[in-house]
């Protein structure tokens, strides 16, 4: 079942704004740099919270752009912001679009907090049309954090686990998809890390020693924060 | 922090060397590279800052061993 995870919301905002994640707007900016988008393009964010990324975009004036979320508290922050701009309640692994209509999909730091990320990423694959752009940040384990991992795993394992670049790489090509530009930004996960902790927002599920049903464990050494941006289709 | 300020009538903080009543403002704080808006009680007329024990030894503690992280 969907959970409306937004964190003690009022507290966050004053803090660190309306971008909940590392980087904030600053890896949008990084990510479009390398998205040949024409003005007009067709542009979705996924877990867009209380659109932050939105912001950006109907600042920069060259899309039309949706939003979609599934917490209601954090779509009633955006709604007043966004005139000219549709957002959706809904879930990544469940996208309310057609197929093959988006010319750029932004997933920002929601993949790692979804229970079914692979069928999230189809969704994402089944909206984008051929030539379009997929932008995806999140955490991830840069350094082998898995001090034990079951010898049969599937990709893209649920929530709770970290994402690992080669689980998600590998989706990718199986999936039709060229790499363009794969970033890692550990002082900025650490910096937001901060902010939140200052905040009075607790980050143990993500920072702390956990140890899966299966028995998998993480360190939060190690982890990591990932930008990546990948075309569907063959490099031009 | 004892020679900045001191807890005055009902508990509120007092500038020792203004003499007034701290407000909260919202203050910057730089560590390393980092910098962070928090809401502390501040002196309207030197600026000086009161960052209590509970916060340095608590949260701030916290988010310095979170960015020194190897």
């Amino acid at each position: 079942m969907a959970v409306d995870r937004c964190l003690s919301w009022q507290n966050v905002r004053n803090i660190a704004g309306s971008c909940i994640r590392p980087g904030g707007s600053l890896l949008t900016e990084r990510a479009l740099q390398f998205c040949s988008l024409p003005r007009g393009s067709h542009v979705a964010d996924i877990g867009c919270g209380a659109g932050g990324t939105l912001d950006y975009l109907e600042r920069s004036g060259l899309c039309d752009a949706v939003g979609l979320d599934y917490s209601a508290t954090l779509l009633k922050e955006a709604i007043p912001r966004f005139a000219s701009m549709r957002l959706v309640r809904g879930q990544a692994e469940s996208l309310p679009f057609k197929n093959s209509f988006f010319d750029a999909l932004f997933c920002e730091c929601v993949l790692s907090v979804l229970g079914e990320r692979i069928k999230a990423l189809h969704e994402c694959v089944r909206v984008l049309r051929e030539g379009g752009f997929l932008i995806l940040s999140d955490v991830f384990a840069a350094r082998s954090t898995a001090l034990h991992r079951p010898a049969a795993h599937s990709h893209l394992p649920g929530a709770g686990r970290v994402l690992e670049k080669d689980d998600l790489v590998g989706f990718l090509n199986e999936n039709g998809f060229s790499l363009l530009l794969w970033e890692e930004h550990e002082m900025l996960l650490k910096e937001f890390a901060a902010t939140m902790i200052l905040a009075g927002v607790s980050l143990s599920d993500l920072w702390n020693c956990s140890e899966e049903s299966d028995g998998t464990k993480t360190n939060r050494r190690g982890l990591s924060y990932f930008l990546l941006v990948a075309r569907k289709g063959p490099l031009r | 922090m004892t020679e900045g300020a001191r807890a005055g009538h009902e508990g509120g903080w007092v500038c020792y060397r203004c003499k007034v009543p701290l407000e909260v403002q919202t203050v910057r704080l730089q560590y390393l590279r980092t910098i962070f808006a928090l809401n502390l009680p501040a002196c309207p007329r030197c600026g000086m800052i009161l960052i209590d024990e509970e916060l340095a030894i608590g949260k701030m503690a916290e988010a310095v061993q979170a960015l020194e992280d190897k």
